[in-house]
């Protein structure tokens, strides 16, 4: 895998995000109104996807290292997981039409 | 303490209340005037905090503040934003007793330095030469004690701030006779005499009066720098304070004569004096408002009995306190106390209640030994608090090696040494003043190095991503250092032990700065980092992104800053700020909603938020074009108010403290309470660009 597609990838996945404060998918929507999935871009969404499944299937690359910022690369992994859970779910209520997702979906 | 807590009204009483006034004086003007209009436009109370006090010390803090001129046309004015009544007026309607008389002290020690006081209309337009004004004013009181006017009544008129004075004169002039001779014929002689007329004057309320009172030269408010003279200039403003004070003279005085009896003899008086008198002066008042308005003598009695119950709190728990209320003497105060207490009921002295209050003083003189004794016990009683006072003495000797924590533990010991004085009013007013010196004493402490404390514990750094190097700007702007943000962080680190240790380490700390960076220009190892970078940008993903990200231009931003007006956060149309409905777009497309905006401030200060940010389009950078910041984060505002802030962002990554520091320090700088919100730390895993 390109470095370049792993820093743009992680770029994105990273962004405004305290991963430590994630620790299951409902937190992604902890402290937010809600979020609007319907203008959802698939092809970046896929890019995502391939990446960081290479990502974990490959656990023993030092990211820091590509990513030039400090990186635990088991907070990393751990966090990937719970993206990638995230991403899935958000894909799926696309395509069910439930674009407008919250906290309160969790709730049950 | 103050800063992060959430802030009520009776908490910044709290604050006022025992902030001496070199640092209410560091406070903005307007904000002072607004605070002090906010309280003029009700009752003001004295429940837990004596907020009469608070107003009187806001009016000393704007008398040294403003020039003394400026002072006095403020108080012309009305509340600001409304149609009152000037401020002059609105304050003498609330304030009582010795605040009364303070207040009237202040305003006259600010027009004894003005223009206002000299009796010259060359250059005081506030005198009238046209005669509806003169100067010298004929005064007459015939009170034994005080300065009471017999031959004059004073009206404010409420549609100017002239006060309007009508006065009997007794002048010279002829007196017609007629008389009838037996045959009914009508003979008018004439001859020269006194005849009384009625003046009617009007004043400009810092119009000078010259005074003369031959009978008694010794007014309440004798000028006191005007030495023993015959006459006292004063301006036109007293007479009316006066006018209002001058119903309590029937018993008020004749009472305040008779606990200075009591208290010349025994010392007991501060309390008695200044607690118990004025607060009797507050039921007369009452009660004459009530019989004016023609309320049943039972209904007044009733509601007396209500103000009763209060003022004799004070007293009577001194006597329990030290268990001299089954003494002789004790008892003898009690009754003492007990006839007041009755005056106040009737509202007025008759020659029945100056006889028994005469002879209750007398009892309760004759006892002054026991009531010495009393005293003794209620030092023990304030000894039994000494080590509080220790303790507070301890931790000012700390102030002197102030750190962070010293600063935090004298915020609280100043709560601390506050609550002790409210809660135990029975204490001597000797004590309670020593208590609030110490206070101002440890205000002092900071006062005197606040600028150096900021200074050195709270340096402007500023960080930017220029080029592959962060700058960190430490100590006045004075001295430049560079390095990586790791490099920062350890000395921020580092800042902050040594601050807890004191601040001889923190000096020593900051002179030792460049041991922790690599000093302009870059160094080897910083180079070979931005080289490095700049080969992650060349490989295309970074330098791409980038280039999509709008930096707005200098006018551009200008939508976006926001201003403090009158404690509230508005936009540049002067509209409240909201932060509802905020939009995020991540980099997959997805819209969150939330009540969180972006906000960055420049080095100078200025505020920048947007309610929309989006991922590689408008970020953090995009406000100040990625130049260097003063704090940067998530805001949440509304109507006007911050409800919280925080340090998420990820093109700057500023420490909490950079945010706490730099962005209160402006709010407070521009008035805004910065005591209300929550401020709370993001750790950001990766930044953003």
């Amino acid at each position: 895998m390109e470095n370049k597609r792993i820093i743009d990838v992680l770029h994105g996945v990273l962004f405004q995000i305290s991963t430590v404060k994630i620790q299951k998918v409902s937190d992604f929507y902890e402290g937010i109104d809600f979020i609007d999935v319907s203008t959802l871009k698939h092809e970046v969404v896929k890019e995502e996807k391939l990446v960081l499944d290479w990502i974990l299937e490959n656990p023993n690359i030092n990211y820091a290292e590509i990513y030039e910022e400090e990186l635990d690369n088991h907070e990393l992994i751990r966090y990937i997981k719970i993206y990638l859970e995230n991403l899935d779910y958000k894909n799926k209520q696309f395509e069910l039409g439930n674009y407008i997702l919250s906290k309160n979906d969790f709730l049950i | 303490m103050i800063f992060t807590e959430a802030g009520t009204s009776n908490e910044l009483y709290k604050i006022f209340y025992y902030m001496p006034i070199s640092m209410l004086a560091k406070l903005d003007t307007d904000y002072l005037w607004g605070f002090l209009d906010r309280q003029i436009a009700g009752f003001i109370d004295n429940w837990r905090i004596q907020k009469e006090d608070v107003a009187v010390t806001l009016l000393r803090t704007l008398a040294v503040k403003l020039s003394p001129r400026a002072f006095l046309e403020a108080l012309k004015k009305p509340r600001s934003g409304t149609k009152s009544k000037p401020r002059l007026y609105l304050l003498v309607d609330k304030l009582d007793g010795y605040n009364f008389t303070a207040y009237v002290n202040i305003v006259w020690e600010a027009w004894r330095n003005t223009n206002y006081s000299k009796l010259n209309p060359a250059v005081n337009h506030a005198m009238d030469v046209s005669g509806n004004a003169p100067a010298l004013l004929p005064y007459k009181s015939n009170e034994m004690i005080g300065f009471h006017h017999d031959n004059a009544s004073v009206d404010l008129n409420k549609s100017h701030t002239k006060i309007d004075v009508e006065v009997d004169l007794e002048v010279p002039g002829i007196i017609k006779k007629a008389s009838f001779s037996r045959l009914g014929k009508l003979t008018i002689t004439e001859e020269k005499g006194i005849v009384r007329e009625t003046e009617n004057y009007s004043y400009d309320p810092f119009a000078p009066l010259v005074i003369i009172n031959e009978i008694n030269p010794h007014f309440i408010f004798k000028d006191q720098s005007g030495g023993a003279g015959e006459f006292t200039i004063l301006p036109a403003f007293v007479l009316f304070a006066r006018e209002e004070g001058a119903f309590w003279s029937n018993s008020a005085l004749a009472a305040e004569y008779a606990v200075d009896l009591l208290t010349t003899f025994t010392g007991i008086g501060s309390i008695l004096k200044a607690g118990r008198i004025f607060k009797l002066l507050k039921s007369g008042k009452s009660i004459l408002f009530m019989s004016k308005n023609a309320t049943t003598a039972t209904g007044y009695a009733l509601k007396s009995k209500g103000i009763i119950e209060i003022t004799s709190g004070v007293g009577n728990t001194l006597l329990k306190l030290t268990g001299a209320n089954k003494t002789e003497a004790g008892k003898a105060v009690s009754e003492y106390l007990f006839y007041l207490e009755l005056l106040s009921m009737g509202g007025e002295l008759t020659e029945a209640f100056q006889r028994v209050l005469k002879n209750a003083a007398y009892k309760a003189a004759k006892s002054s030994d026991e009531i010495i004794e009393i005293l003794e016990k209620t030092d023990d009683a304030v000894k039994k608090y000494t080590d509080d006072l220790t303790r507070l003495g301890k931790l000012q000797d700390a102030a002197l090696n102030l750190s962070i924590d010293t600063y935090y533990a004298l915020i609280h010991l100043w709560e601390t040494a506050g609550i002790i004085v409210r809660n135990f009013e029975q204490f001597t007013d000797q004590v309670k003043l020593a208590l609030m010196e110490f206070n101002i004493q440890i205000f002092d402490v900071l006062t005197r190095d606040i600028d150096e404390f900021f200074n050195i514990l709270f340096p402007r750094y500023s960080l930017s991503m220029d080029g592959a190097l962060e700058k960190v700007i430490i100590y006045n702007d004075e001295v430049l250092f560079a390095g990586t943000k790791k490099q920062f962080n350890e000395f921020a680190k580092k800042v902050n032990e040594a601050a807890k240790k004191g601040r001889g380490e923190l000096k020593k700390l900051v002179d030792d700065t460049w041991k922790y960076f690599d000093i302009m220009p870059a160094s080897q190892k910083a180079y070979k980092k931005s080289r490095s970078l700049e080969k992650t940008y060349a490989t295309g993903a970074k330098v791409d992104f980038e280039k999509k990200v709008k930096y707005l231009n200098k006018v551009e931003r200008k939508e976006y800053e926001i201003f403090i007006q009158r404690d509230k956060v508005i936009d540049k149309n002067g509209n409240l700020f909201n932060t509802k409905n905020c939009k995020s777009i991540d980099k997959s497309g997805a819209t969150i909603t939330s009540n969180k905006a972006i906000f960055v401030m420049s080095e100078t200060g200025e505020i920048f938020i947007s309610k929309l940010d989006e991922f590689g389009v408008f970020h953090h950078s995009s406000f100040l074009s990625g130049e260097k910041i003063a704090a940067a984060g998530e805001i949440i505002i509304e109507e006007g108010i911050i409800k919280y802030v925080n340090n998420k962002s990820g093109h700057y990554m500023p420490l909490i403290d950079n945010v706490k520091d730099n962005l209160l320090l402006e709010l407070y700088q521009r008035d805004y309470f910065v005591g209300g919100f929550n401020i709370k730390e993001e750790i950001i895993f990766k930044s953003e660009f």
